[in-house]
Protein backbone atom coordinates (compact mmCIF):
# COMPACT_ATOMS: atom_id res chain seq x y z
CA UNK A 1 0.00 0.00 0.00
CA UNK A 2 2.89 2.35 0.81
CA UNK A 3 4.27 1.62 -2.40
CA UNK A 4 0.92 2.30 -4.40
CA UNK A 5 0.74 5.59 -2.52
CA UNK A 6 4.49 6.83 -3.00
CA UNK A 7 4.12 5.58 -7.46
CA UNK A 8 0.61 8.23 -7.38
CA UNK A 9 2.39 10.61 -5.42
CA UNK A 10 5.19 10.73 -8.10
CA UNK A 11 3.10 11.01 -10.84
CA UNK A 12 1.14 13.40 -9.39
CA UNK A 13 4.33 15.21 -8.66
CA UNK A 14 6.22 14.66 -12.66
CA UNK A 15 2.15 16.15 -13.73
CA UNK A 16 1.99 18.66 -12.07
CA UNK A 17 5.66 19.77 -12.95
CA UNK A 18 5.05 18.87 -16.71
CA UNK A 19 1.56 21.32 -16.45
CA UNK A 20 3.85 24.23 -14.80
CA UNK A 21 6.41 24.23 -17.00
CA UNK A 22 3.95 24.21 -20.07
CA UNK A 23 2.48 27.14 -19.16
CA UNK A 24 5.00 29.00 -17.81
CA UNK A 25 6.60 28.01 -21.07
CA UNK A 26 3.76 29.55 -22.99
CA UNK A 27 3.87 32.54 -20.74
CA UNK A 28 7.76 33.22 -21.76
CA UNK A 29 7.04 32.52 -25.00
CA UNK A 30 4.46 35.23 -25.84
CA UNK A 31 6.54 37.23 -23.52
CA UNK A 32 9.03 36.69 -26.03
CA UNK A 33 7.05 37.02 -29.47
CA UNK A 34 4.77 40.56 -27.83
CA UNK A 35 6.18 43.06 -30.36
CA UNK A 36 4.77 46.58 -29.36
CA UNK A 37 2.57 48.28 -31.95
CA UNK A 38 4.41 52.00 -31.85
CA UNK A 39 7.07 52.75 -34.15
CA UNK A 40 9.71 54.54 -33.05
CA UNK A 41 9.24 58.11 -35.42
CA UNK A 42 8.37 60.82 -32.61
CA UNK A 43 11.88 61.95 -32.90
CA UNK A 44 12.05 62.88 -36.50
CA UNK A 45 8.29 64.48 -36.43
CA UNK A 46 9.55 66.64 -33.62
CA UNK A 47 12.51 67.50 -35.89
CA UNK A 48 10.22 68.31 -39.00
CA UNK A 49 8.11 70.56 -36.05
CA UNK A 50 10.84 72.26 -34.96
CA UNK A 51 11.76 73.11 -38.84
CA UNK A 52 8.87 74.50 -39.08
CA UNK A 53 8.76 76.88 -36.01
CA UNK A 54 12.29 78.24 -36.65
CA UNK A 55 10.91 79.24 -40.30
CA UNK A 56 8.34 81.09 -38.40
CA UNK A 57 10.41 82.64 -36.15
CA UNK A 58 13.08 83.72 -38.32
CA UNK A 59 10.60 85.19 -40.91
CA UNK A 60 8.70 87.26 -37.93
CA UNK A 61 12.17 88.46 -36.63
CA UNK A 62 13.82 89.32 -40.17
CA UNK A 63 10.26 91.57 -41.07
CA UNK A 64 10.53 93.30 -37.89
CA UNK A 65 14.43 93.88 -38.66
CA UNK A 66 13.69 95.10 -42.28
CA UNK A 67 10.76 97.50 -41.36
CA UNK A 68 12.79 99.15 -37.98
CA UNK A 69 16.41 98.65 -39.34
CA UNK A 70 17.32 101.35 -41.75
CA UNK A 71 13.65 101.56 -43.01
CA UNK A 72 12.43 104.47 -41.67
CA UNK A 73 11.36 108.28 -42.91
CA UNK A 74 12.38 111.41 -41.29
CA UNK A 75 9.04 111.09 -39.72
CA UNK A 76 9.90 107.80 -37.70
CA UNK A 77 7.78 105.38 -40.04
CA UNK A 78 9.07 102.77 -41.46
CA UNK A 79 9.66 102.71 -45.16
CA UNK A 80 9.68 99.33 -47.53
CA UNK A 81 13.36 99.08 -48.29
CA UNK A 82 16.86 98.70 -46.81
CA UNK A 83 20.17 99.75 -47.59
CA UNK A 84 22.08 97.28 -48.42
CA UNK A 85 25.44 97.49 -47.03
CA UNK A 86 24.32 98.32 -43.36
CA UNK A 87 21.36 95.64 -43.37
CA UNK A 88 23.91 92.84 -44.31
CA UNK A 89 25.84 93.28 -40.93
CA UNK A 90 22.57 93.60 -39.23
CA UNK A 91 21.41 90.17 -40.58
CA UNK A 92 24.86 88.84 -39.65
CA UNK A 93 24.46 89.84 -35.86
CA UNK A 94 21.27 88.08 -36.13
CA UNK A 95 22.01 85.62 -37.35
CA UNK A 96 24.48 84.80 -34.80
CA UNK A 97 22.92 85.94 -32.15
CA UNK A 98 19.82 83.38 -33.25
CA UNK A 99 22.57 79.78 -34.01
CA UNK A 100 23.98 80.97 -30.22
CA UNK A 101 20.92 81.19 -28.63
CA UNK A 102 19.06 77.85 -30.62
CA UNK A 103 21.67 75.80 -29.99
CA UNK A 104 21.48 76.14 -26.16
CA UNK A 105 18.10 74.40 -26.13
CA UNK A 106 19.08 71.87 -29.06
CA UNK A 107 21.17 70.18 -31.41
CA UNK A 108 20.47 71.89 -34.22
CA UNK A 109 22.40 74.37 -36.44
CA UNK A 110 20.37 77.38 -37.78
CA UNK A 111 22.20 80.18 -40.77
CA UNK A 112 20.77 82.83 -41.91
CA UNK A 113 22.21 84.87 -44.77
CA UNK A 114 21.03 88.22 -46.45
CA UNK A 115 20.72 87.91 -50.21
CA UNK A 116 22.83 90.94 -50.92
CA UNK A 117 21.32 93.68 -53.67
CA UNK A 118 19.23 90.77 -55.34
CA UNK A 119 16.26 93.83 -55.89
CA UNK A 120 17.32 97.23 -56.19
CA UNK A 121 14.81 99.94 -56.88
CA UNK A 122 13.27 102.75 -55.83
CA UNK A 123 10.70 104.09 -52.99
CA UNK A 124 8.66 107.33 -53.41
CA UNK A 125 6.39 108.21 -50.56
CA UNK A 126 4.02 110.64 -49.17
CA UNK A 127 3.72 110.41 -45.42
CA UNK A 128 1.34 113.48 -44.41
CA UNK A 129 -2.02 113.65 -45.95
CA UNK A 130 -1.99 116.21 -48.44
CA UNK A 131 -2.86 116.82 -51.88
CA UNK A 132 -1.71 113.37 -54.11
CA UNK A 133 0.82 113.53 -56.42
CA UNK A 134 0.12 114.52 -59.81
CA UNK A 135 1.64 112.35 -62.78
CA UNK A 136 4.22 109.84 -63.13
CA UNK A 137 5.54 108.94 -60.08
CA UNK A 138 8.00 105.95 -60.68
CA UNK A 139 9.50 104.70 -64.15
CA UNK A 140 10.86 101.74 -65.68
CA UNK A 141 8.91 99.61 -62.47
CA UNK A 142 9.67 95.56 -62.74
CA UNK A 143 8.20 94.43 -60.13
CA UNK A 144 6.21 96.13 -57.07
CA UNK A 145 6.62 94.69 -53.60
CA UNK A 146 4.90 97.39 -51.65
CA UNK A 147 2.30 99.92 -52.39
CA UNK A 148 0.00 101.70 -50.26
CA UNK A 149 -2.05 104.65 -51.45
CA UNK A 150 -4.87 105.97 -48.82
CA UNK A 151 -7.37 108.33 -50.67
CA UNK A 152 -8.63 110.25 -47.47
CA UNK A 153 -10.68 112.46 -49.41
CA UNK A 154 -11.69 113.63 -52.24
CA UNK A 155 -14.58 116.05 -53.50
CA UNK A 156 -18.06 115.48 -55.67
CA UNK A 157 -17.14 115.12 -59.46
CA UNK A 158 -13.25 115.15 -58.91
CA UNK A 159 -11.25 111.65 -59.17
CA UNK A 160 -7.86 110.40 -58.85
CA UNK A 161 -6.51 107.87 -61.28
CA UNK A 162 -4.10 105.18 -60.27
CA UNK A 163 -2.38 103.47 -62.79
CA UNK A 164 -0.56 100.28 -61.72
CA UNK A 165 1.53 98.70 -64.19
CA UNK A 166 -1.30 96.65 -66.12
CA UNK A 167 -4.14 97.60 -63.66
CA UNK A 168 -5.56 101.23 -63.66
CA UNK A 169 -8.22 102.03 -60.43
CA UNK A 170 -10.38 104.87 -60.90
CA UNK A 171 -11.25 106.39 -57.65
CA UNK A 172 -13.89 109.33 -57.31
CA UNK A 173 -16.82 110.47 -54.97
CA UNK A 174 -19.07 107.72 -56.23
CA UNK A 175 -17.19 104.73 -56.82
CA UNK A 176 -13.69 102.54 -57.35
CA UNK A 177 -13.61 101.80 -60.67
CA UNK A 178 -11.06 98.65 -61.50
CA UNK A 179 -10.19 98.42 -65.12
CA UNK A 180 -13.96 99.34 -66.66
CA UNK A 181 -15.45 97.51 -63.50
CA UNK A 182 -17.14 99.21 -60.36
CA UNK A 183 -15.83 97.76 -57.24
CA UNK A 184 -16.64 99.87 -54.43
CA UNK A 185 -20.67 101.02 -54.15
CA UNK A 186 -22.02 104.41 -55.69
CA UNK A 187 -22.01 106.48 -52.06
CA UNK A 188 -18.25 105.99 -50.85
CA UNK A 189 -17.11 106.32 -47.59
CA UNK A 190 -13.83 107.05 -47.23
CA UNK A 191 -10.79 106.66 -46.91
CA UNK A 192 -10.12 104.73 -49.66
CA UNK A 193 -7.32 102.02 -49.70
CA UNK A 194 -5.24 100.47 -52.15
CA UNK A 195 -2.55 98.28 -50.66
CA UNK A 196 -0.56 95.51 -52.62
CA UNK A 197 2.07 93.33 -50.46
CA UNK A 198 4.40 91.43 -53.24
CA UNK A 199 2.25 91.70 -56.67
CA UNK A 200 -0.82 91.34 -55.36
CA UNK A 201 -3.57 92.71 -53.11
CA UNK A 202 -6.92 94.24 -52.36
CA UNK A 203 -9.23 98.00 -52.95
CA UNK A 204 -10.55 98.81 -49.41
CA UNK A 205 -13.61 101.35 -48.48
CA UNK A 206 -13.47 102.36 -44.78
CA UNK A 207 -12.09 99.02 -44.00
CA UNK A 208 -14.05 96.70 -46.29
CA UNK A 209 -12.29 94.83 -49.23
CA UNK A 210 -13.91 95.54 -52.89
CA UNK A 211 -11.61 94.13 -54.84
CA UNK A 212 -8.68 91.79 -55.24
CA UNK A 213 -5.78 92.58 -57.33
CA UNK A 214 -3.13 91.22 -58.85
CA UNK A 215 0.15 93.05 -60.74
CA UNK A 216 1.60 91.22 -64.04
CA UNK A 217 4.49 90.47 -63.20
CA UNK A 218 5.94 90.43 -66.59
CA UNK A 219 7.78 93.29 -68.37
CA UNK A 220 8.67 96.82 -67.45
CA UNK A 221 5.88 99.97 -66.66
CA UNK A 222 5.49 103.08 -64.95
CA UNK A 223 3.44 103.99 -62.01
CA UNK A 224 0.77 107.33 -61.94
CA UNK A 225 -1.08 108.93 -59.90
CA UNK A 226 -3.03 111.32 -61.62
CA UNK A 227 -6.40 113.24 -59.87
CA UNK A 228 -8.13 115.76 -61.78
CA UNK A 229 -8.31 117.74 -59.44
CA UNK A 230 -6.33 119.82 -56.10
CA UNK A 231 -9.20 118.59 -53.83
CA UNK A 232 -7.77 114.29 -53.80
CA UNK A 233 -5.90 114.06 -51.05
CA UNK A 234 -4.13 111.32 -48.61
CA UNK A 235 -0.93 109.24 -48.13
CA UNK A 236 1.40 106.98 -50.20
CA UNK A 237 4.63 104.90 -50.27
CA UNK A 238 5.28 102.65 -53.12
CA UNK A 239 8.54 100.50 -53.79
CA UNK A 240 9.83 99.18 -57.25
CA UNK A 241 12.25 97.14 -58.60
CA UNK A 242 14.46 98.12 -61.07
CA UNK A 243 12.68 101.26 -60.95
CA UNK A 244 13.76 104.90 -60.96
CA UNK A 245 11.78 107.87 -58.57
CA UNK A 246 9.69 110.28 -61.49
CA UNK A 247 8.78 114.17 -61.53
CA UNK A 248 5.13 113.42 -59.40
CA UNK A 249 6.53 111.81 -56.71
CA UNK A 250 6.53 113.73 -53.20
CA UNK A 251 9.91 112.10 -51.79
CA UNK A 252 12.12 109.97 -53.32
CA UNK A 253 15.20 107.22 -51.88
CA UNK A 254 16.81 105.60 -54.97
CA UNK A 255 19.24 102.21 -55.14
CA UNK A 256 18.23 100.48 -51.96
CA UNK A 257 16.90 97.16 -51.32
CA UNK A 258 13.24 97.65 -51.92
CA UNK A 259 12.57 93.74 -50.92
CA UNK A 260 15.05 92.07 -49.31
CA UNK A 261 15.91 88.29 -49.89
CA UNK A 262 16.93 85.54 -47.46
CA UNK A 263 18.20 82.51 -47.10
CA UNK A 264 17.82 80.14 -44.26
CA UNK A 265 19.43 76.50 -43.22
CA UNK A 266 17.98 74.25 -40.75
CA UNK A 267 20.01 71.42 -39.97
CA UNK A 268 19.83 68.94 -36.82
CA UNK A 269 20.48 65.36 -36.46
CA UNK A 270 17.12 63.82 -38.59
CA UNK A 271 15.92 67.03 -41.03
CA UNK A 272 18.04 69.06 -42.96
CA UNK A 273 15.82 72.50 -44.50
CA UNK A 274 17.01 75.67 -46.64
CA UNK A 275 14.55 77.97 -48.06
CA UNK A 276 15.02 82.05 -49.78
CA UNK A 277 12.12 83.88 -49.08
CA UNK A 278 11.82 87.86 -49.60
CA UNK A 279 10.15 89.99 -47.05
CA UNK A 280 7.51 91.46 -48.80
CA UNK A 281 7.05 88.15 -50.47
CA UNK A 282 6.45 87.72 -54.60
CA UNK A 283 9.92 86.54 -56.42
CA UNK A 284 12.40 89.07 -56.09
CA UNK B 1 -7.18 -6.59 -5.08
CA UNK B 2 -6.54 -7.62 -8.80
CA UNK B 3 -8.89 -5.37 -10.00
CA UNK B 4 -7.89 -2.34 -7.76
CA UNK B 5 -4.37 -2.82 -9.15
CA UNK B 6 -5.56 -2.38 -12.34
CA UNK B 7 -8.26 0.85 -11.69
CA UNK B 8 -5.06 2.28 -10.84
CA UNK B 9 -3.45 1.94 -14.15
CA UNK B 10 -6.33 3.32 -15.46
CA UNK B 11 -6.62 6.07 -13.41
CA UNK B 12 -2.75 6.71 -14.54
CA UNK B 13 -3.86 6.36 -18.47
CA UNK B 14 -6.52 8.67 -17.85
CA UNK B 15 -4.78 11.57 -15.79
CA UNK B 16 -1.85 11.34 -18.42
CA UNK B 17 -4.70 11.57 -21.30
CA UNK B 18 -6.65 14.30 -19.52
CA UNK B 19 -3.35 16.61 -19.44
CA UNK B 20 -2.48 15.68 -23.04
CA UNK B 21 -5.66 16.72 -23.84
CA UNK B 22 -5.53 19.92 -21.64
CA UNK B 23 -2.16 20.70 -22.78
CA UNK B 24 -2.59 20.63 -26.86
CA UNK B 25 -5.73 22.69 -26.09
CA UNK B 26 -3.67 25.40 -24.75
CA UNK B 27 -1.04 25.11 -27.56
CA UNK B 28 -3.29 25.01 -29.79
CA UNK B 29 -5.65 28.56 -28.85
CA UNK B 30 -2.24 29.79 -27.66
CA UNK B 31 -1.65 29.66 -31.60
CA UNK B 32 -4.70 31.09 -32.90
CA UNK B 33 -4.59 34.07 -30.19
CA UNK B 34 -0.54 34.59 -31.36
CA UNK B 35 -1.35 34.80 -34.74
CA UNK B 36 -3.78 37.02 -34.50
CA UNK B 37 -2.09 39.53 -31.97
CA UNK B 38 0.33 39.52 -35.00
CA UNK B 39 -2.03 40.86 -37.66
CA UNK B 40 -3.51 43.42 -35.05
CA UNK B 41 0.02 44.69 -33.77
CA UNK B 42 1.28 44.27 -37.22
CA UNK B 43 -1.66 46.66 -38.49
CA UNK B 44 -1.30 49.02 -36.33
CA UNK B 45 2.29 49.36 -37.25
CA UNK B 46 1.85 49.44 -40.84
CA UNK B 47 -0.91 52.42 -39.88
CA UNK B 48 1.50 54.43 -37.58
CA UNK B 49 3.98 54.44 -40.04
CA UNK B 50 1.69 55.49 -43.05
CA UNK B 51 0.50 58.18 -40.76
CA UNK B 52 4.15 59.11 -39.56
CA UNK B 53 5.18 59.60 -43.23
CA UNK B 54 1.36 61.43 -44.14
CA UNK B 55 2.98 63.78 -41.35
CA UNK B 56 5.85 64.47 -43.36
CA UNK B 57 4.52 65.02 -46.59
CA UNK B 58 2.40 67.70 -45.30
CA UNK B 59 4.77 69.20 -43.45
CA UNK B 60 7.03 69.29 -46.27
CA UNK B 61 3.75 70.98 -48.37
CA UNK B 62 3.95 73.68 -45.89
CA UNK B 63 7.67 74.30 -45.88
CA UNK B 64 7.84 74.30 -49.70
CA UNK B 65 5.07 77.69 -49.25
CA UNK B 66 7.45 79.76 -46.71
CA UNK B 67 9.94 80.56 -50.13
CA UNK B 68 11.39 80.08 -53.21
CA UNK B 69 14.07 76.81 -53.75
CA UNK B 70 13.00 74.93 -50.66
CA UNK B 71 14.91 71.72 -49.80
CA UNK B 72 13.92 69.58 -47.09
CA UNK B 73 15.56 66.37 -46.21
CA UNK B 74 14.23 63.89 -43.62
CA UNK B 75 15.35 60.27 -42.96
CA UNK B 76 12.64 58.84 -40.44
CA UNK B 77 13.82 55.48 -39.09
CA UNK B 78 11.23 52.87 -38.79
CA UNK B 79 11.18 49.30 -37.86
CA UNK B 80 13.56 47.24 -40.56
CA UNK B 81 10.68 44.34 -40.52
CA UNK B 82 6.73 44.83 -39.26
CA UNK B 83 6.30 42.64 -35.90
CA UNK B 84 10.25 41.74 -36.69
CA UNK B 85 9.24 39.54 -39.41
CA UNK B 86 7.33 40.59 -42.45
CA UNK B 87 8.93 43.18 -44.94
CA UNK B 88 7.58 46.08 -46.50
CA UNK B 89 7.41 49.01 -48.93
CA UNK B 90 5.93 52.51 -48.84
CA UNK B 91 5.00 54.01 -52.15
CA UNK B 92 4.00 56.93 -53.06
CA UNK B 93 1.59 57.70 -55.70
CA UNK B 94 0.25 60.94 -57.81
CA UNK B 95 -3.51 60.66 -58.99
CA UNK B 96 -5.21 63.37 -60.20
CA UNK B 97 -4.00 65.94 -57.90
CA UNK B 98 -4.45 63.52 -54.69
CA UNK B 99 -1.02 61.57 -53.35
CA UNK B 100 -1.77 58.49 -52.29
CA UNK B 101 1.01 56.94 -49.40
CA UNK B 102 0.54 52.84 -49.60
CA UNK B 103 2.75 51.06 -46.96
CA UNK B 104 2.72 47.11 -48.24
CA UNK B 105 3.64 44.24 -45.94
CA UNK B 106 4.47 41.35 -47.30
CA UNK B 107 2.52 38.19 -46.69
CA UNK B 108 0.90 40.08 -44.08
CA UNK B 109 -3.22 40.99 -43.67
CA UNK B 110 -4.30 44.36 -46.34
CA UNK B 111 -2.06 47.21 -47.05
CA UNK B 112 -2.59 50.57 -45.29
CA UNK B 113 -3.84 53.34 -47.46
CA UNK B 114 -3.47 57.19 -46.90
CA UNK B 115 -4.96 60.03 -49.12
CA UNK B 116 -3.64 63.86 -48.78
CA UNK B 117 -4.69 66.76 -50.67
CA UNK B 118 -1.39 68.62 -51.40
CA UNK B 119 -0.60 71.85 -52.92
CA UNK B 120 3.03 70.29 -54.01
CA UNK B 121 3.88 67.27 -56.82
CA UNK B 122 4.12 64.16 -55.55
CA UNK B 123 6.51 62.45 -57.60
CA UNK B 124 5.89 58.37 -57.77
CA UNK B 125 8.19 56.34 -55.86
CA UNK B 126 8.93 53.55 -53.48
CA UNK B 127 11.33 52.41 -50.48
CA UNK B 128 11.83 49.83 -48.66
CA UNK B 129 11.28 49.57 -45.17
CA UNK B 130 13.51 50.70 -42.35
CA UNK B 131 15.54 54.11 -42.84
CA UNK B 132 13.48 55.84 -45.50
CA UNK B 133 14.76 58.97 -46.61
CA UNK B 134 11.73 61.76 -47.92
CA UNK B 135 12.75 65.08 -49.89
CA UNK B 136 11.53 68.28 -50.66
CA UNK B 137 13.24 69.01 -53.97
CA UNK B 138 13.68 72.17 -55.83
CA UNK B 139 14.62 71.90 -59.49
CA UNK B 140 17.85 74.55 -59.72
CA UNK B 141 16.31 75.64 -63.15
CA UNK B 142 13.39 77.50 -62.90
CA UNK B 143 10.05 76.60 -64.82
CA UNK B 144 10.57 73.09 -62.97
CA UNK B 145 8.29 72.35 -60.09
CA UNK B 146 8.99 71.47 -56.80
CA UNK B 147 8.34 68.18 -55.43
CA UNK B 148 7.94 65.56 -52.88
CA UNK B 149 9.78 62.08 -53.44
CA UNK B 150 10.64 59.04 -51.64
CA UNK B 151 14.49 58.54 -51.75
CA UNK B 152 17.25 61.37 -53.55
CA UNK B 153 15.72 63.92 -55.63
CA UNK B 154 16.41 63.54 -59.28
CA UNK B 155 19.45 65.66 -60.63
Amino acid sequence: VVTDHRERAQLLLIGSVVVAVAILGTVVLLNIIHVPPDVSAQTDSQSITDAERVQDSVEDDLQQLVLMHTSVNETGEPLPYVNPDTFNESVEVYGQNYTELSTTSSAAVTSVDYVNKSSIGSVVYQNTTDSLANGTVLRSVESVPRLYVNVSEIANSEYANISIRNININVSSSAVIVDGSTVCGNSLNPPIEIDILGGSGTVRENGNTCAELDIDPAGTDDIGINPSGDSASGTYVISAIGAVPASGAENSVENVDVNPTFHVVYQDANVAYETTFSAFGGDS
Amino acid sequence: MDDRAVSVAITHALAIAITTVLLSGLFVASDTLLESQENRVGQDQVDEIGGDVATYLHSFDRLNKTGTGVNATAEPKYADQIVNTYSYQIRLENESDTARIIVEPNRLGRESVYELELDTKVEPSQARGGTIQINLCSPPSSGKQTYIILGECES
